[in-house]
């Protein structure tokens, strides 16, 4: 069974240059419980990508093609029905949690709103003690203390933990996340890393994993596809692909990473 | 000879809540040979950018002595996206160090074209402006202004932390040929021990103002006696042999 089936997916867009092909006939299928990677480096699409896998993209993007979460062709629900999964069955962790948290609302009240936007009115009424648990999940030393922190007051790898805290707080089926450790120091990333495999290992979640570091791609992934200008190039297990790159831009990037190791 | 010399570097700042002091740099000394890649590693807050600043005279350390007898000082930053003035053509931009040095213009026109080729970038890159420019061009560009002055001692701050791995690669060889070719110094900050590892000879690790291990490139790197030496290196992940 299929989490996510993506087919032929286009997002273009029109700019005074003429027509720019961000996306350009991307087609993969994340299954239940996989952690699908994406590799490529900038510009290459990855993150719009993502973006229109929500339908996230602002006008005047075109996107075409066919994007099924569980069966259902998200391109094609209403905008009421898709704020309804945006943030709760699909979920997105982004590379830089400074500018993904609003500066003016503590962490508890930001976490809040994920709660009110999407739960039950008995959930509702217990948001606080929620929110305090889904910190303890990713083990933030003091919980109580964070719930009334401000953004400014944590360090980037705090933060990192709030947003994927945030987005497991509703129990999504699909989590994406877009170079969740870019930002951090490399100890910091080995850390979060870490938390990240225990939270595939418990929950079983379907995860689209967006990276330009191989070295991520190679820690956390099952299949992998590679992608350069706006289309995959390969896709394929993990381990063929790394161990046996058959596309020479696979192989390029393969080897810039060797020379460096 | 010593090109760089630090002896029991301070440096604080006052706190963001204005409570206390930071110690950026917290009694550093070290010496750095001439034509030898000095390699300077770290995280985030570490203060290895604060001592190159110091080495290279844009800070002052509160106490501490710096001796720094190369002749000509350059230095190549992190983002060339904010290093290049983005109303200066690429001419201006590689020959304004020349410029100031009020060298004939026969001469600037002379250098600017072997930096041009020494960074290899086409001849009509002069006539543009940064902007339209990829980032790994634009760090070319950067290097191109750093050598046409013909400099003893660069200061390298992460200087491809920027850019894509493949082009990390290439602009990190190219750092690499000037060096040997030119007998450059260089204090090669970076927070990636690989980068550091490809060009550096020597290492120093610093951590929280302070350097915690320092050596030879090998050593650090296959037998490091420090544990948050080895906390930085069993941190990289690892593509290569990849094992299932």
């Amino acid at each position: 069974m299929d989490t996510l089936k993506i087919n032929n997916l286009k997002t273009y867009f029109h700019t005074k240059e003429g027509l720019v092909k961000a996306v350009d006939g991307v087609s993969f299928n994340i299954k239940k419980g996989e952690v699908f990677g994406l590799v490529g480096e900038s510009g290459s699409g990855k993150t719009l990508t993502a973006l229109s896998t929500l339908k996230l993209v602002p006008a005047p993007a075109e996107i075409g093609g066919e994007v099924f979460f569980n069966g259902a062709d998200i391109l094609k629900m209403s905008e009421a029905y898709l704020r309804g999964i945006r943030g709760s069955k699909i979920a997105i962790v982004f590379q830089e949690p400074s500018t993904s948290l609003d500066p003016v609302f503590t962490i508890g009240y930001q976490m809040m709103e994920a709660i009110y936007a999407h739960r039950s009115p008995e959930d509702r009424s217990r948001a606080r003690k929620i929110v305090l648990g889904y910190l303890e999940r990713v083990h933030m030393p003091d919980p109580a203390r964070i719930f009334h922190n401000y953004p400014h007051q944590l360090s980037g790898g705090t933060k990192q933990r709030v947003m994927i805290a945030m987005a497991l707080i509703n129990s999504p089926e699909l989590l994406i996340l877009d170079e969740p450790t870019t930002a951090l120091d490399v100890t910091i990333q080995a850390q979060i890393l870490d938390l990240l495999d225990e939270i595939i290992e418990k929950e079983k979640l379907s995860i689209l994993f967006i990276s330009h570091d191989l070295g991520i791609i190679a820690r956390m992934c099952d299949r992998v596809a590679v992608m350069y200008k706006g289309r995959l190039v390969e896709m394929g297990d993990k381990a063929d692909i790394l161990n046996d790159p058959k596309e020479p831009y696979t192989r390029s990037l393969l080897e810039s990473v060797k020379a460096l190791a | 000879m010593t090109i760089v010399k630090c002896e029991n570097i301070k440096k604080f700042f006052p706190s963001q809540k204005g409570t206390g002091l930071v110690k950026a740099v917290d009694g550093v000394s070290l010496e750095i040979k001439k034509g030898r890649a000095f390699g300077l590693v770290g995280e985030s807050g570490s203060g290895k950018t604060t001592l190159g600043k110091i080495m290279l005279g844009i800070l002052r350390p509160d106490s501490g002595k710096v001796i720094v007898t190369a002749k000509r000082t350059q230095a190549i930053f992190q983002d060339p996206h904010n290093s290049l003035d983005p109303k200066m053509k690429i001419f201006d931009i590689i020959s304004e160090g020349l410029v100031l040095k009020k060298e004939p213009r026969d001469s600037i026109i002379k250098k600017v074209d072997e930096a041009l080729e020494l960074v290899r970038l086409p001849r009509n890159a002069l006539n543009k402006y940064p902007h339209q420019f990829s980032g790994g061009e634009r760090q070319r560009i950067a290097i191109g202004r750093a050598v046409v002055t013909h400099p003893e001692f660069i200061v390298c701050d992460e200087p491809v932390s920027s850019l894509d791995v493949t082009i990390q690669l290439q602009i990190l060889n190219l750092l690499k040929d000037i060096q040997k070719r030119f007998s450059i110094t260089y204090l090669f900050i970076s927070h990636d021990l690989r980068a550091v590892k490809f060009i550096c000879d020597e290492i120093a690790v610093m951590r929280e103002g302070k350097i915690v291990e320092e050596g030879v490139t090998e050593d650090i790197y296959f037998s490091p006696k420090d544990p948050y030496t080895r906390l930085l290196l069993s941190s990289i992940l690892d593509v290569y042999p990849f094992k299932t």
